[in-house]
This record gives C-alpha cells, sequence and structure tokens, in this order.
C-alpha cells in the first residue's frame, strides 16, 4: 500500500493531495496530524484550510515541494542567517505581483512556515530602500496614524537617527 | 513619546483579537470596516466582504462555539479558528467568490518587525574601517616594485578614495511611517546603538522618556576622539548591558570602559587606541567573558604580558586576536602569546605587528591553530627569523593562510619557501597576499628570479636529454617504415 497523503483543501474546495514531508513543513500542520493521529497516520487524512484560495495553496504548496529536504537550522537568533540573502530559488519563486507575495506571506504566517515568510518578509524589506515614508505607505497601502504634530515630534526627537 | 509596549504583549493582543473563539462579532466588523477605510484599493475580495457583512448577514458565520472539539486541546482550539466547519461555508451563497480575510500583512507586528529588521540588516550602517585591499606602498619603488608599472604605481600611491558615507536611513524613514512601523524601527534602534558624532550622541540620550531602561546588544562608538566621560556615564545609567553583544570604542582615547559592559553574551570586543584600557581592564574582561571571539586592542598601548595572560588563560573561543601597536611593542611577547595560542586553537586572524614576540610564539601558532589560520600579521615583529615562517610554510602548516604580512620583519631572509608556499596556494585555488616592505620586496624578486631560472634550466636539460638520448621511446625510423608495408 502506498504511504497515506495529506489532503489540503482550499477555500474554493479544490484538493490538494500532498505528501506528509511536504505538508509538515508547515509547523500547524504538523502539529495537527501528530495530535490528531498519535498513532501516526494510517489513511488519507483531509484538511481543510478556507483561509486560502486554491491559487495561493497551490503557490505554498510549490515551495514545500520544493524545500522538502532542505534543512533549516532552528536557531531563531542568528544574525548571519538574517542577513543571508534571500535563497535565489525563493528568490525567483516570489517574483509574483504584490498581492500574490502578501497573501504567500499571510499563508506562510497562519501555516507557520517561517523560512517562507522570511524570504517573503526578505523581498518586502528590498523594497524599502530610497523610499520616502510617503512613497512606502502608497506602495504598501498603510495609512498614516500619526497626526502632522506627531509627525514633526518624531522627526525632531529622532533627528540622531537620520542615517541610520 | 509614543507607546513603548513590546512585539510581545502586542502580538499577544493580535492572537487574543484573532485566535480566541468564539470571535467576538462586533468587533469583527468593526475591523473590517475599518480596514476598508484604511486601504481604499485594497483587493477586490475585501469590498465583498463588506457586501456580506453589511447586509447584516451574521448568521452566516461559521457559529464556533458550537464545535465541540473547541475545549479539547489548545491547537484544536486555534485550528477551529483557522479551519471553520466546512458545512457552513457550503451554505454560504458568497462562497465562491472569495476567502474569509487577512488582516493586511503591514498590520501584523511580527511580519512588520521581521521587514524591518531584514531591510536594516540588507542596509548595514554600522562605522567602520573599510579594510584595503592591500596596504599602500611604503615609497614610490615600493610601490613600482609591487605595480609594475609607473601609473599604477602613482595611482597605488594616491590617497584612497573616502569610502561613500552610508546613508541609507531605512530605520529613520519607517520610524515616520506609522505607529507599527515606529515601534519596530525604534526597538531595533535601541537595541544596537552606533554613534561617530557627539552632538547626535547627546540628541540621543535627550530622547529617551525618563525611567525607560535600553537593553543594547550593540554599542559602536566611533572615533569620537573628543567624546567625554560624563557622556557615557549618562548611558549607563540607562542602560542594562547583560545582553551586550558587541562592544566597539573605535578610536575613542578618553572614555573608559565600564565593568558593567561586559556579560557572558559579549562575543566581539573592540578597544582601540585607549589612553586608559589597561591590564587590569583586561582582567575583568577575561573573568567576565569567556565567550569572547574576537578581541582587538591595537594601539591601546598600557596593555602588557599580564594582561594578555588572564585572557589566554580564561577565553578559549578565540577566533581574532590583534595586538598590534606602534609604540611600547616590547609590553607584549611570547610569555602571554604562547599561552593564546596554545588556549585557542580556533584562532583564524592574528595581529602582533609591532610586538616583540618571536619565533616561538610562531612555532605556537604553527602548532596548535594550524588549520583555522587564514590571516597573520608579524609587520614590524623583528625577532621573527629564519626560523620560524620559512620552515613553517616549508613543512606546509597554515594550509588556509590568505593574507601574511611581514613589513620589517628583516631578519627573514629565505624567501625561497615563502614564494613556494604562496604557488601552492595559489594552484588550490587561495590567492594568498603577501605583504612585505621594500627592501624584503626587492629581496624576495631577486630570489623568485633565480627560482625561476633554475626551475626553467632543469626544464631545458630535461628536454634536451629526452630530445637527444638514444632511446627516447619512439620506434627507430627503418622499423617505422617496415611495420607500415607489412601492415598493407
Amino acid at each position: 500500500m502506498s504511504e497515506p497523503k495529506v489532503i489540503l483543501v482550499s477555500f474554493d474546495d479544490e484538493k490538494f493531495p500532498v505528501d506528509v514531508q511536504v505538508a509538515e513543513k508547515s509547523v500547524l500542520i504538523k502539529n495537527m496530524i501528530n495530535d490528531l493521529n498519535p498513532d501516526g497516520l494510517q489513511e488519507d487524512f483531509e484538511i481543510p484550510i478556507p483561509m486560502l484560495r486554491s491559487t495561493v495553496l497551490a503557490k505554498v504548496l510549490e515551495w514545500c515541494e520544493h524545500h522538502r529536504n532542505s534543512e533549516f537550522p532552528d536557531d531563531d537568533d542568528d544574525d548571519a542567517k538574517k542577513t543571508a540573502p534571500i535563497d535565489e530559488w525563493d528568490k525567483n519563486f516570489l517574483k509574483v505581483d504584490q498581492e500574490m507575495l502578501y497573501e504567500i506571506m499571510q499563508a506562510a504566517n497562519y501555516l507557520n512556515i517561517r523560512q517562507l515568510l522570511d524570504s517573503g518578509c526578505k523581498t518586502v524589506a528590498e523594497m524599502i530602500k530610497n523610499k520616502s515614508p510617503e512613497e512606502l505607505r502608497r506602495t504598501f497601502n498603510i495609512v498614516n496614524d500619526f497626526s502632522p504634530e506627531e509627525e514633526a515630534a518624531i522627526r525632531r526627537e529622532n533627528e540622531w537617527a537620520e542615517d541610520r | 513619546m509614543l507607546s513603548h509596549d513590546t512585539f510581545a504583549e502586542r502580538s499577544l493582543k493580535r492572537h487574543k483579537s484573532v485566535c480566541t473563539p468564539p470571535l467576538s462579532r462586533a468587533s469583527s466588523v468593526k475591523h473590517f470596516s475599518r480596514r476598508r477605510d484604511r486601504s481604499p484599493s485594497y483587493p477586490l475580495y475585501l469590498s465583498d466582504l463588506d457586501v456580506s457583512f453589511s447586509s447584516s448577514d451574521l448568521e452566516s458565520l461559521p457559529d464556533l462555539s458550537d464545535d465541540t472539539t473547541a475545549e479539547s486541546s489548545p491547537i484544536v482550539e486555534r485550528t477551529c479558528v483557522l479551519f471553520p466547519p466546512l458545512q457552513n461555508y457550503f451554505e454560504e451563497p458568497v462562497k465562491t467568490a472569495t476567502p474569509p480575510p487577512h488582516p493586511s500583512i503591514f498590520d501584523i507586528p511580527e511580519i512588520v518587525h521581521k521587514i524591518v529588521e531584514f531591510a536594516h540588516l540588507q542596509n548595514p550602517v554600522v562605522p567602520h574601517e573599510v579594510a584595503p585591499i592591500r596596504r599602500r606602498p611604503l615609497s614610490f619603488d615600493h610601490a613600482m616594485l609591487i605595480y609594475g608599472d609607473k601609473e599604477r604605481a602613482s595611482k597605488a600611491l594616491q590617497d584612497p578614495a573616502p569610502p561613500h558615507p552610508s546613508r541609507s536611513n531605512i530605520l529613520y524613514t519607517c520610524l515616520q511611517i506609522n505607529r507599527l512601523f515606529h515601534h519596530a524601527a525604534t526597538e531595533i534602534l535601541h537595541k544596537k546603538l552606533c554613534f561617530n558624532d557627539p552632538r547626535k550622541f547627546h540628541n540621543f540620550l535627550q530622547s529617551i522618556s525618563p525611567g525607560a531602561v535600553l537593553r543594547p546588544t550593540e554599542l559602536v562608538l566611533h572615533k569620537m576622539f573628543h567624546m567625554k566621560q560624563p557622556a557615557l556615564d549618562r548611558l549607563l545609567h540607562i542602560s542594562e548591558f547583560s545582553g551586550l553583544e558587541r562592544l566597539e570604542l573605535f578610536m575613542c582615547p578618553k572614555i573608559n570602559a565600564s565593568p558593567d559592559f561586559f556579560g557572558e553574551k559579549l562575543k566581539s570586543l573592540v578597544i582601540t587606541g585607549s589612553k586608559t584600557a589597561d591590564d587590569e581592564l583586561m582582567q575583568i574582561i577575561a573573568k567576565k567573558c569567556p565567550n569572547l571571539e574576537l578581541l582587538d586592542i591595537r594601539a591601546s598601548e598600557l596593555i602588557t604580558d599580564a594582561g594578555i595572560y588572564y585572557i589566554a588563560t580564561n577565553c578559549k573561543k578565540l577566533t581574532t586576536i590583534n595586538v598590534g601597536r606602534k609604540n611600547k611593542g616590547h609590553l607584549i611577547t611570547d610569555a602571554s602569546m604562547s599561552l593564546l595560542a596554545k588556549n585557542n586553537p580556533n584562532l583564524s586572524t592574528v595581529g602582533v605587528a609591532g610586538c616583540n614576540v618571536s619565533d616561538r610564539f610562531v612555532w605556537d601558532l604553527a602548532l596548535n591553530c594550524s588549520d583555522h589560520m587564514e590571516r597573520l600579521s608579524l609587520n614590524n615583529c623583528r625577532y621573527i627569523s629564519n626560523q620560524s615562517i620559512p620552515l613553517i610554510l616549508y613543512s606546509d602548516y597554515f594550509p588556509q593562510l590568505s593574507v601574511l604580512e611581514l613589513m620589517n620583519a628583516d631578519r627573514i631572509t629565505n624567501f625561497r619557501p615563502i614564494i613556494e608556499f604562496k604557488r601552492r596556494q595559489e594552484m588550490k585555488g587561495i590567492s594568498m597576499l603577501l605583504e612585505v616592505c621594500e627592501p624584503l620586496c626587492r629581496k624576495m624578486r631577486q630570489q623568485e628570479i633565480e627560482m625561476d631560472r633554475t626551475i626553467s634550466q632543469r626544464i631545458f636539460k630535461n628536454i634536451t636529454e629526452w630530445a637527444n638520448s638514444e632511446n627516447d621511446g619512439d620506434k627507430p625510423y627503418r622499423e617505422l617504415i617496415a611495420s607500415t608495408i607489412n601492415r598493407s
């Protein structure tokens, strides 16, 4: 008999059967599988993920499939890892429109796939360079919740950080 | 100042509001409509969603409190929010349109924090001296020896172009975007303190709200020649340094490094050009910082063998040590440096320029730290002789060596093993930089030319012998003709 699969069901009802190893790139799904099947997976296991559109889920699973054998260090606070450039494959993988990129990052956040989230955050971080606060608000659709007085105060109080 | 609750607290709040079943409906409606106001151009599905909510069709929301598994375990409790019972979705008329709404990634504190931190790390602004590719030649003749032609030689003698001032101001920009970004950027700014301007340091101290405690992981003061102790004392007063991993007092001669700076987390310590750092300070550091990996005390000339000896006894994880100095080289000798080499087998960068170390120290390095050694500076070490470096390189110690500095190490006369070693390194793909002063460079060139002459003579001799010998491996002409005739 072949190995039991994990079947992920997207919001729009599309079914994605994947190997356990691939699904377990998501810590959330991994914990679910382990908690609900303490004796190991005996048969196919269906998990609905109504937070995700099928296109997004397909992308996330493409990433999981590619990294099925990748070893990621657990060390959370390693500055060397944080400064490491984005994995070349991830970089190309994330060359999508902004909306898709954000949805992938949200998905990575919900499903708890840290390395995918990190790659996404690094991609967004690269967009920050050489832009004014106003340009960034426009680019990222962020609402300015400062009053003009507060903004002036921030510039005044943080003059020392101008070149950071 | 803006509020300063930590990220942990914020994320906890978010966690509660998103994950605690059943969702408070009133608040979720408010939440979504607020999002609509904020981002009018946000993906279409949000507006669809507004329709479903504004028609007060709230009954179609999955009723989470009915889920019997909700109480069983925290994991399931969480999943039931993420994965509401499917049948509710089957009943929902707008199902095919769009999935439930997500908060924008720019509203999620953890993600914003990550983005800001990565953006900051991608554009480092910590002031530092850019290491030159190689040292400036000492004279025009020296430059000619190194570069060969006049143009390149005179170019190498010019002052190097000043490095581009790094004005990335990523964090400063992030401070002004909105509250969440402000919070994330402030947290990083208060963790990594680096200054090269006393006025800005003063303004920074002014900006800290009373009662706040800073917990920096990095403190870098760069070339603040005139900064006085009281300014630093104020920082000490409002900070807690047990988390400090990196301390750099680069050419700040008038500043005392307080014992409060030093703790177990400290890995990288630079105190250069200090007129106050002494053996007593080294003793404190040795005791409190067993995990030190980098120690750079160049030109802090009060430090002697005694101070280094404390370090050598207590610190076993050093990868980089630099005690180079212009004056008072007699205060640093084999007595401390040999022990340091023995206790720190992972050393890869060693600078003892101008110190009175001898061949014994270099041999101790070779015997204890051979595998990792990459950069070794013995400039102005006048006690280094043919008994160490030439012999050591001949014996193939230091297989990773890529920088070797021997300026004014004028007791070395035997360069052949050094040249051969350099060529072996290049065969291995390690392009090795060898810095020597003009007289040594001349001697080395001469020996190199002689060496090449001997080698080419030997090659020529071998070829001549082979070509002229009776039995050169070919068949005699007659036999060759005969065999071709027979074959046809």
